[in-house]
């Protein structure tokens, strides 16, 4: 796993939840350092450490909980959705998540999709599924300075890494 | 590749099968709605944008093992007539046929396949079976959905399944509907209640055209409505036992008919063959009216057999854009009344001549 701000391993793993979003970061020695998240006192909003960084961080799980008007992807504004019933692009669904996520219920029998999904998917779900256990056990390994087991685990993340990029291409 | 004169010369395969099936049950169709990852929906996106799309996906529709020599076009490349004649024929949508740019159709020989791009999602594939074969008809479209995941990456998330211009077609993006003739239970008044009872069970009822069309010649379409939480054979199931029931009800409404009201009965289909063999002038919905009390006539043994089978090719080779593409030329309504009821003579002489020739020097 890499640094979200260089290209270096990644050794530490960040979570802040504040005004009801979840972000995920990980950086390297180097660079957790330089934004002062070893020292506890310089634990700010993550937006003022990584600055314009490449945004990597996870914010997707509570993203329902800050409604947005404009889809990123393609423009398309809720007040659209909400004249005509329809969405812009396939990302709309994740910006409008809150408001589609009411009408739901009454349009369909459930919430989740239990169908078919392309046989891929459900290949990159497992290795997302497996890289993210992986992550956790990183993350426990190192906090008990288990560093041994940490650089295997690390060296599991990296070859699945590249299978998943195998997989998207 | 097929041209258009090619693909009407031939009726689709769904609309030539006949049997015991076909008598309630005409045609089981089954849609899945597809959209390419992180690309904007027809309705929103640029014309370059849909443009891309449609260039991306007809030669790869084209190429699908099924599809060789088949009918591909881009929508705009057709006249208002033609494509009027492809909604009559179930092969676009009504939708689609309004929205021309960036828009294309690819059909197979057979027309039980057909692949619209840029209706209101990317790709909308299209399965037409005769009868009730719903499964059938899913399997068929399920595998041009397989061979397409190759070399296409479709919108779709781990939570919601397949996403789609509208959330009414999100998860499978599966819509199955199956079209059936209920004249038994229109005339014993019990139409009313069935339409009702599969309402209540979660499924939409609707017209000759799909959303917002009346119901016209006593045909029905019933289809599913939700498509989020349940697997396509959930649906498939579900939907095949409702239809198979209701099917059932229309031929015990028409053996009750015929043994409690015998008279009305073949008064109504009676009428319907005076008129349709003596008629001069005749308008679209009159002559599905009559069409569907002579097609009973002929399912309860009253009228000869072959009825059937005619019926079912005039149902659609009346309609105002077949009449107009059979007769080469745009006709005003009026014109088309008159051509209309020569094309159901003329169809219906062998199997009902009519006892006068009231023809004399006009056609």
């Amino acid at each position: 796993m890499k640094c979200d701000s260089c290209q270096e391993k990644a050794t530490v793993f960040y979570t802040q939840v504040a005004d009801g979003k979840l972000k995920k970061f990980v950086l390297c020695e180097a660079c957790a350092q330089a934004k002062g998240i070893t020292n506890p006192e310089g634990l700010l909003m993550a937006e003022e450490l990584l600055g314009d960084a490449p945004q990597k961080t996870e914010t997707t799980e509570l993203a329902a909980f800050e409604p947005q008007d404009k889809c990123d992807g393609c423009g398309f504004t809720l007040e659209n959705f909400r004249k005509v019933g329809r969405l812009g692009c396939p990302d709309c669904y994740r910006t409008f998540a809150q408001e589609i996520n009411q009408r739901l219920p009454t349009m369909h029998k459930g919430l989740s999709h239990t169908g078919y999904i392309p046989e891929g998917l459900i290949k990159q779900q497992a290795l997302r599924h497996e890289l993210s256990n992986l992550t956790r056990q990183l993350e426990t390994a190192v906090l008990e300075e288990n560093y041994e087991e940490a650089a295997k685990i690390r060296d599991c993340i990296e070859e699945l890494e590249k299978g998943e990029k195998a997989i998207l291409s | 590749m097929m041209r258009f004169a090619t693909l009407l010369k031939n009726p689709a395969d769904w609309m030539a099968a006949h049997d015991e099936e076909t008598s309630v049950v005409l045609t089981s169709r089954v849609r899945l709605a597809r959209n390419l990852a992180r690309v904007p929906f027809p309705g929103w996106a640029r014309k370059k944008e849909r443009e891309a799309v449609r260039e991306s996906l007809q030669s790869k529709l084209e190429s699908l093992s099924g599809m060789k020599d088949g009918f591909s076009h881009e929508l705009s490349d057709l006249d208002p007539l033609q494509k009027q004649v492809l909604v009559e024929r179930h092969l676009i949508s009504r939708e689609q046929a309004a929205r021309s740019e960036g828009s294309g159709s690819v059909v197979n020989r057979k027309q039980t396949l057909s692949l619209m791009i840029n209706e209101e999602d990317h790709l909308r594939i299209q399965a037409i079976r005769p009868s009730l074969q719903l499964r059938e008809a899913y399997k068929l479209a399920h595998s041009v959905d397989r061979n397409l995941e190759g070399s296409v990456e479709f919108a779709v998330d781990p939570q919601l399944g397949y996403l789609t211009a509208c959330p009414t077609n999100l998860g499978t993006g599966m819509r199955a509907s199956s079209m059936l003739h209920l004249p038994g239970l229109v005339l014993s008044d019990q139409i009313g209640l069935v339409l009702k009872g599969i309402n209540k069970l979660g499924l939409a009822v609707r017209g000759l055209y799909g959303e917002g069309t009346e119901s016209l010649g006593n045909l029905y379409q019933i289809s599913n409505q939700s498509t989020l939480g349940e697997t396509e054979e959930a649906i498939l199931d579900r939907l095949t036992k409702v239809i198979g029931d209701v099917a059932r009800y229309e031929i015990q409404a028409r053996q009750k008919l015929v043994i409690e009201d015998p008279v009305m009965v073949k008064d109504r289909i009676g009428r319907a063959a005076g008129t349709l063999t003596y008629a001069r002038i005749i308008t679209s919905k009159e002559a599905l009216n009559h069409l569907s009390m002579l097609r009973l006539g002929a399912d309860l043994d009253i009228m000869p057999a072959e009825l059937v089978e005619i019926c079912d090719r005039l149902f659609m080779e009346t309609q105002p854009a077949h009449l107009q593409w059979s007769a080469g030329k745009k006709l005003q309504p009026e014109a088309r009344d008159i051509l209309r009821a020569q094309m159901i003579r003329e169809h219906l002489h062998s199997s009902l001549p009519p006892a006068i020739d009231i023809s004399g020097k006009e056609n």
